[in-house]
């Protein structure tokens, strides 16, 4: 006989009454499968538990009713528990938020019964879509059913996707796995064919999805868990660069992978940045004060970068002008 | 032994069901008739079973019993506060909850499978995880989900500010989760992230503040805060960054024939929107008003003749 502790088995009755009371005689191994609670136990503690319980007096007009027959089950007496307890307030908000994600990964309006699952559990709660929402942007990217059905179908994609660091597009043969998120970004996580290795693939920088009947073929037992090592952009090698900055932009000191940092007397800051790409430095120097410099970094990044890079954003201007 | 512990559990519940006033520790030990007469130890199986009950968010509470002099305190079960509101869920909705909890993975470490018992079962779906979030500070979240819910005042501190707020709605957007509400005493809307929100605490519920039927969203578009007159900004995005300028800018582009887009920016802050712009590198440019190209070749002339210009 499978084994429930007691509190275990005091929260799947109070769960389970008010559904069995609902249903006109459910089965034993319905109500076993439902509530997960191991069929023989279900029995006894229906017969030998159940059976006993009722307010005082406890004669047999108080207590609890059970009938089993031909393996249906039905309990009559037990008005005061023909409801179940209220959701705390973290089982509300859990479950409410996965079907609000489940609602966005489908497309809002899509899915008839959990737009009105969320609709009654919200209003239940005390919530509804003007006090508590879950929107995830990029799941409006254009093709997003494309790569939404890869998913649920376990095929492959072939992705067009713009590199952050490299400032390139490129074409990705990819296995996809799942959609995850790494601090306020969403990724797909799949396995590229072009690395050789699991990949995640920022959802606003895929350009354009074409899907695949292909299965995916990267076996199951190879399936790697993403972690937080994975590589976050398909940018070039990695470059150690020095730059100064000033005092008023020390907030990278806390947002990017510094590997060192030195306080000057005239109260600058000499910082040893590793660099994934040219092109996320050169994003981070003008942000930057105009006063940064590049003390030292590889040959292919040239110490005017900043003033190379403005230039070439104006000289856009001027072609157009 | 562990089913006599459920029977007596279970019978202290429909004694406390079926009260219509709170009732002493000494007359529901006359009434379930299980509890032990030797006093210690009927204390402590008493308590193992209040504990038991309200572990699984039976609203347990105590007050004197009417009558008693001196007072006496007894306890009770609020019903309106212990019974799930009727939902009338079909098949097909409850099906629907059950593929959310199976396809949904929050690293966080709540669980919805009591919850969705609760509403009528839980079906083991062989449904694969295909979203996996991380999520933080879930304490907050949670607690802010009940102070909405309860219309609760709360205090917490930001940035070192004390802060008193009638919260009105909570928002996962751009992967954070802010909280919007009345900021008091000036009674004006103010949007914090949740993550910088600290020693929260929640007021006793009262039904005195009333949510607007539209509370404002959270606004993340940090060029739109300013005094500066609107400026409404049109900008041509190429093909390679349209979608990421399309979560960048928060706003859609119409498509022209060539692949890029145009996309017309409302722009209250320059320097803020000058800092989103230059994430775009020579991919975009501004082709209208005049003013605003003027003003971002000026901004990008700054650090043409920068100190880093060396070589």
């Amino acid at each position: 006989m499978g084994k429930l502790k007691a509190s275990e088995k005091l929260e799947r009755l109070l769960s389970m009454i008010p559904w069995i009371m609902d249903n006109d005689g459910p089965s034993l191994n319905s109500i076993a499968h439902r509530f997960e609670y191991p069929e023989e136990l279900l029995l006894d503690d229906l017969t030998k538990v159940l059976f006993m319980v009722g307010p005082y007096p406890h004669t047999p007009d108080t207590l609890i009713e059970v009938i089993i027959e031909d393996g249906r089950v039905w309990i009559d007496q037990a008005e005061w528990l023909a409801r179940p307890i209220r959701l705390t307030p973290e089982q509300g908000f859990s479950l409410l938020r996965k079907a609000k994600t489940l609602e966005i990964f489908h497309g809002e309006n899509t899915w008839r019964d959990l737009s009105r699952a969320i609709e009654k559990l919200g209003k239940a709660l005390g919530q509804s879509s003007e006090t508590f929402e879950v929107d995830i942007p990029e799941l409006r990217n254009a093709d997003w059913s494309v790569i939404r059905h890869s998913i649920e179908t376990e095929t492959q994609l072939t992705l067009s996707y713009y590199s952050y660091s490299a400032d390139e597009t490129s074409i990705r043969n990819v296995h996809p796995v799942e959609i995850l998120n790494r601090d306020s970004n969403h990724y797909l996580y799949a396995y590229c064919d072009t690395a050789n290795d699991y990949r995640l693939f920022r959802l606003d920088r895929i350009l354009k999805a074409d899907p695949s009947s292909d299965p995916n073929c990267v076996p199951k037992g190879s399936r790697k868990e993403s972690t937080d090592d994975d590589s976050w952009d398909l940018g070039g090698e990695e470059s150690l660069v020095t730059i100064k900055i000033q005092t008023s932009d020390s907030w990278i000191l806390s947002t990017y992978p510094i590997q060192e940092v030195s306080h000057s007397e005239d109260g600058s800051i000499e910082v040893k940045l590793l660099v994934t790409g040219i092109a996320w430095l050169q994003r981070l120097l003008i942000r930057l004060s105009p006063e940064t410099v590049i003390l030292e970094a590889p040959d292919h990044i040239p110490l005017d970068l900043a003033k190379r890079t403005a230039q070439a954003i104006s000289g856009r201007y001027k072609e157009n002008s | 032994m562990t089913s006599k512990k459920l029977e007596r559990t279970l019978n202290l519940l429909a004694e406390l069901l079926n009260s219509e006033s709170p009732k002493s520790a000494s007359e529901l030990k006359a009434r379930v008739g299980m509890y032990p007469d030797d006093l210690a130890a009927f204390r402590r199986t008493f308590d193992r079973d209040k504990n038991a009950l309200r572990d699984m968010g039976v609203p347990l509470e105590l007050a004197p019993v009417p009558g008693t002099n001196p007072p006496v305190e007894g306890y009770f079960i609020n019903k309106s506060a212990y019974y799930l509101e009727e939902l009338n869920l079909t098949d097909a909705e409850l099906s629907a909850l059950n593929l959310a909890i199976a396809s949904v993975e929050v690293l966080d470490g709540l669980t919805e499978v009591e919850a969705i018992r609760k509403l009528g079962g839980y079906e083991k779906s062989a449904a694969q995880n295909i979203i996996k979030l991380q999520n933080t500070n879930i304490d907050n979240v949670t607690r802010l989900f009940e102070s909405i819910a309860q219309r609760r005042r709360i205090s917490f501190v930001y940035a070192n500010t004390e802060r008193d707020m009638e919260p009105w709605r909570l928002e996962f957007t751009n992967g954070r989760w802010y909280l919007t509400g009345n900021n008091m005493p000036e009674a004006k809307a103010k949007t914090f992230r949740v993550d910088k929100i600290f020693e929260l605490s929640l007021a006793e519920p009262s039904e005195n503040y009333e949510i607007p039927e539209k509370p404002p969203r959270v606004n993340l578009k940090p060029w739109s805060y300013g005094e500066e007159a609107t400026i409404e900004t049109k900008v041509r995005i190429d093909a390679d960054l349209l979608a990421w300028a399309r979560t960048s800018l928060e706003t859609d582009a119409e498509l022209e024939s060539d692949g890029s887009g145009i996309a017309t920016v409302s722009v209250n802050n320059k320097d803020a929107f000058f800092t989103r712009l230059t994430l775009l590198l020579d991919h975009a440019e501004i082709i209208s008003p005049e003013e605003m190209r003027n003003s971002y070749l000026d901004y990008m002339s700054k650090y043409v003749e920068g100190s880093n210009g060396k070589t």
